[in-house]
Formats: C-alpha cells, sequence, structure tokens
C-alpha cells in the first residue's frame, strides 16, 4: 500500500516538470553518455576489423619479415597454399626533381596480384595496375592526395624516389588493407614491385618489410594455416597474422584509446555526481513545504523517502536514456565526419 | 486572572470526555543564542466537540501549542494527550498515523499541493488510511464546501478563498476528532474570510470535531466556547467567551 501510495504521488509530483532537474539530467546524460558513445564507436570499429578481417590483412594469412624476403622454398611453400600476393613496404623520401621540393612517404611496392582482398580505389577511377605499370620508360605511382600537395606536382608529374623518377598517375581514394598497416609518419606512395628494383631502395640493412599475403583456398582455416606456419617457420623470423586480427596495431590503439576515453567518461561522471547530489538537494529543498504538508496530512518517513526517491530514479532514468541515446547515435554521427578532409586539413 | 497558569480545565461541557489534555507540558528549543523556553507549564483541557481559540501576542508560543497537539512537536516536559492517545513519547511514524487518523489541520498559507487538482489534494488523507473510494468521499468534500465544479483545477488556478476552501475539504475529509486552524483568514479578505469561518464552523459542528483556532481577531474569539490566551509561554486567562456565556445564561 505505501509503495502504490508512493508511486501515485511520485506521478503527480512529476507533473510539475523537469524545473530543477536540468543539471541533475545534463550531468548523467553526458557523462553516460561519454561512456555509451566511446564503448559503441569502440565496439563498432572492433566489429568492422572483424567483418573486413580479409580485406584489412590483405589476405586470409600474411606473413611478414623485416630486412629479407622469402626464400625460393618458402615462396614455393607460400605459394603451395594459395594465391600469393607480395608487397614491400618502407619509408622513404619523395622529391620533385624540378625544385628538389621533399616529403617523408610511406612507400608501398606492390605486385600484380594486389589487393588480394577489398578494392583499391583511385580517383576519378581507373586500375591500379595499369596506373602502376611501366609505359615509356617511366614507372607510374599513386600516391595519397597530401603528396602531390606537399610537392606541388599536378597530375602525370613526376616523382622521385631513390633513383627512380616515376610518373604521379592518379590519387588514392580508397586502399583497402590501410587500416591494418599501422601507425604511419607519412601519406601514402604507392609504386610497382618493379618500380622499387628501379629506385635502388633495396640495398643491404635497408629497413623494408616484406609482406607475403595468402587467399587461401575456399573453406580454408585460415587460423590452422597461419599456426602451421608459424611451426614451420620458428627460426625465420617470420611474424605471422590471419584475418581474425587482421589489425592489431589499430586493435590495440582502440583498446587503449576506448579504456582512456572511458576512464574519461567515469571521472566525468563522478565529478557532475557532485553537481547530481547539489541539484537532488537543491530540488529536496524547493519540495520542504509539499514535504511538510504531506507529513501533517499522515504521511509515514517510509512514504515520503519512498515518493522522492522513485521520482529521483525516474528522472534518473531518464537521463540515463538519454546517455544511451547519444551512445547509440554516436557510431553514426562519427562515420558521418569528413576524415579525409579533417585528415588532409591538419 | 493573576498571570499564573491556571488549573487544569476540565471540558468545557460536563459529562463529555476531554478531547485534548495537556499537563504541565514545557517545550523548549535551542538556537545559536542558546536554548529557548517557547513553553512554560501549560494545563489545558479541551472536551470532544468544544470549539476554543487561542489568542495572544506573536511570539507567545500559539502556533508552538498546536504544533505538539498535532504530533509535530514533542515536549521537552510534561503529557499531551489528544483523542485519548498520549503523543509525548510516540515514534515519528507512529504520530504520522496518528494525524492521518484524528487530526486535520487548516493553516493560513493553504499549502495545497500545486502539482495536484483539487480532488487529488482532497484525496490525500483518505488514501493514505487506505480508502477505496478515497476519490469519491473527497469529491463531496468539495461539494459540501462549495467546490464541486472546481475538482480538477490545480492550486494556481483557485482564489485564496477557493484554496482555503479545498484546504478545509482536506482538513475534514477523514472525519478527525480534532481541527486544528492556525489563523485559517490570516490570507483573506473580510468577507471571503467570513465565509470560510462560516464554513469551519458549520463542519465542526456538523461532524462533532473538537476545533482549536488561533486567531488575532477578538471577534472571531469571542464566536468560540472558550478563549485560551497565551502570553510568554504560559496560559494567562482561560475564559468563556462572551457567545458562550450568553448561551449559557439563556
Amino acid at each position: 500500500m505505501s509503495f502504490r501510495n508512493a508511486a501515485r504521488l511520485a506521478r503527480r509530483e512529476l507533473r510539475g516538470g523537469l524545473k530543477g532537474f536540468r543539471i541533475f539530467l545534463a550531468c548523467l546524460a553526458l557523462g553516460v553518455g561519454a561512456i555509451a558513445a566511446v564503448q559503441s564507436v569502440a565496439d563498432g570499429i572492433r566489429r568492422s576489423i572483424a567483418e573486413d578481417g580479409q580485406a584489412i590483412l590483405g589476405g586470409d594469412v600474411e606473413l611478414n619479415r623485416l630486412y629479407q624476403p622469402a626464400t625460393a622454398e618458402e615462396q614455393a611453400q607460400f605459394e603451395a597454399a594459395g594465391r600469393v600476393s607480395e608487397v614491400v613496404e618502407t619509408r622513404g623520401m619523395a622529391r620533385n626533381p624540378q625544385d628538389e621540393a621533399t616529403t617523408l612517404v610511406e612507400l608501398k611496392a606492390v605486385d600484380g596480384a594486389y589487393p588480394l582482398y577489398g578494392r583499391m580505389e583511385l580517383e576519378g577511377g581507373g586500375d591500379l595496375q595499369a596506373a602502376l605499370t611501366l609505359q615509356d620508360g617511366a614507372w607510374g605511382a599513386v600516391a595519397d592526395p597530401e603528396v602531390a600537395a606537399r610537392l606541388g606536382l599536378s597530375a602525370g608529374g613526376r616523382i622521385a624516389v631513390g633513383d627512380a623518377v616515376l610518373q604521379l598517375r592518379g590519387t588514392i581514394a580508397r586502399e583497402p588493407d590501410k587500416a591494418g598497416s599501422g601507425f604511419a609518419i607519412g601519406p601514402r606512395l604507392m609504386i610497382a614491385r618493379g618500380a622499387l628494383d628501379a629506385s635502388g631502395l633495396i640495398q643491404p640493412g635497408s629497413m623494408l618489410t616484406y609482406n607475403y599475403r595468402l587467399a587461401l583456398p575456399r573453406g580454408s582455416d585460415a587460423h590452422g594455416v597461419a599456426e602451421g606456419f608459424k611451426d614451420q617457420f620458428q627460426d625465420a623470423n617470420w611474424r605471422v597474422r590471419d584475418d581474425r586480427d587482421a589489425a592489431p596495431s589499430l586493435r590495440r590503439t582502440i583498446d587503449q584509446l576506448t579504456m582512456y576515453l572511458t576512464l574519461v567518461g567515469l571521472t566525468a561522471l563522478l565529478v557532475g555526481g557532485a553537481g547530481v547530489g547539489n541539484a537532488v538537494r537543491a530540488w529536496l529543498d524547493a519540495r520542504l513545504a509539499t514535504i511538510a504538508t504531506l507529513k501533517c496530512l499522515g504521511a509515514p518517513g517510509r512514504l515520503i523517502f519512498e515518493t522522492y526517491l522513485l521520482q529521483v530514479l525516474v528522472l534518473s532514468g531518464l537521463g540515463i536514456a538519454i546517455g544511451l541515446l547519444i551512445g547509440a547515435a554516436a557510431p553514426s554521427a562519427v562515420a558521418a565526419v569528413p576524415v579525409r578532409r579533417f585528415c588532409r586539413i591538419s | 486572572m493573576d498571570g499564573t497558569t491556571p488549573a487544569p480545565q476540565a471540558g468545557f461541557e460536563a459529562g463529555k470526555a476531554a478531547s485534548i489534555r495537556l499537563i504541565d507540558v514545557h517545550l523548549e528549543l535551542a538556537s545559536a543564542a542558546g536554548p529557548v523556553n517557547i513553553l512554560r507549564g501549560i494545563d489545558l483541557s479541551v472536551a470532544a466537540g468544544e470549539v476554543v481559540s487561542i489568542v495572544g501576542p506573536s511570539g507567545s508560543g500559539k502556533s508552538s501549542l498546536m504544533m505538539l497537539i498535532g504530533g509535530l512537536e514533542r515536549p521537552t516536559q510534561g503529557r499531551v494527550e489528544v483523542a485519548g492517545r498520549e503523543l509525548s513519547t510516540a515514534s515519528e511514524d507512529a504520530l504520522a498515523l496518528f494525524r492521518r487518523d484524528h487530526v486535520g489541520i487548516v493553516f493560513q498559507n493553504f499549502h495545497l499541493i500545486p502539482t495536484m487538482t483539487a480532488l487529488e489534494n482532497v484525496a490525500i488523507p483518505l488514501e493514505f488510511a487506505g480508502a477505496a473510494d478515497a476519490f469519491d468521499r473527497a469529491a463531496e468534500r468539495l461539494r459540501a464546501v462549495g467546490l464541486g465544479h472546481r475538482l480538477s483545477h490545480y492550486p494556481g488556478q483557485l482564489s485564496g478563498g477557493e484554496q482555503q476552501r479545498t484546504a478545509l475539504a482536506r482538513a475534514f475529509a477523514a472525519d478527525p476528532d480534532v481541527i486544528l486552524a492556525d489563523e485559517p483568514t490570516g490570507n483573506l479578505d473580510g468577507e471571503t474570510g467570513r465565509q470560510v469561518i462560516e464554513l469551519m464552523f458549520e463542519l465542526s459542528r456538523r461532524r462533532g470535531a473538537t476545533l482549536l483556532l488561533i486567531t488575532h481577531d477578538p471577534a472571531l474569539a469571542a464566536r468560540c466556547d472558550r478563549i485560551v490566551r497565551l502570553v510568554d509561554g504560559r496560559i494567562t486567562d482561560v475564559g468563556l467567551a462572551h457567545s458562550a456565556a450568553l448561551a449559557r445564561l439563556k
């Protein structure tokens, strides 16, 4: 009976609206919203990594090693497992041969099988392999827009990498395995594997990473194949990954960022708790006359407590619901942010 | 009167049981400047159905006396018995239930709950008592005070007189034994105040409730059965009101 009376009184009192409760709601909604947004965005990214594992990794299985390409024997074993694509990555200086302007680039040399999964897109369309091929004695290159901007190049302009002078034939609109490449300190410059040989950058001690991506026959157990290679090449310094963990560095970054931002959100919620406490106290102070009247009319302390606890709980639920809505909307809002444009500006 | 506290008063009407009995009641409240003696040895007995006015200057302890009788304050010393119950030692919740069942209070400032309609305000004590027909009875009480057409109006939509009539309906809703009215016309104009007083007297007479009325209005006090005068926390005078004395002579 007491609880029914409390619920009835609380419902009637809540007709008074949210007056005095706006700060309470704002603190709660923002705190919960921040945590929910961080978690839902992180969860969305993790899910995307899992769903697009093949494209992000560039294959079902990837083996990579610093300094040393695969031996003929290793290459044969890779090819026995599935289709193979060789990608060599390094950092280097790209130059404008006309004015000697330079910029650091993330250089990526790909073979004719690249990409095994996903779709490489150039701005304005066009085929990657056609853009990279040797034409009229010059290898082709495609690059992130920043490269052309920093070197003052226009389409078809010349770009020098090591000893090779390449023709810039396109701008990268989408690189399917970029998320799996880890931390980048420069824009992407993509060239053909043959162009890398021509650049003279392959020298003993050069920091080149040789990646071998394998597209396994349909139905293969990528994880099992990866584990098999790990056992087989225990002493060969190969780092082996499969599409279940396509972007470990990105995953680690997301995990750390999520933890950090969740802690920030929790701290904000705790700090907001002081605001919530003050708001509840002020709200109760404003209702002292009503509480006194109810006591005069014969309301026991428990009924008064339940009546006001219910109201605080209802309004807390409202604040939490608003926060969760903010959190649910966050992935869509983040996805709508023009990241490329932002990156270009920065 | 010699200014000292008189002996306990018997019920005004012989043969009627005492509805309110205060025996050597003291009330001392703490303040920054030290303890303040609000009431100093009050002895008072009010018979069931009696109408008593309490008069006296501001700060004389009238409202505190009413708080003690309503179980809203506990005496520092002495006994307070209302409707046959000893209040001095009762717990907070027991006092709340006692008020629900035996006391109706009318305030100068009405103290209606602003987020509730007139009907809901009047139904509260009945709902607290678990009455299944709380709203029917509340509507009947409001019709009895001439507010049958204002059931769904909120206090902010009612005039001062209508609010006080709603408060009267609420005070009488659960048929209490005792009605405590603290300057019920203090915020009303003369004519409206007169109507409210007539209504209150009529309701208490019809229901046989004991009425304790704090007032500064000598004419209103004179209409009661007895006048209790408080000065500085002591009862200095208890006497028959003029109208009651005349009635007795007749």
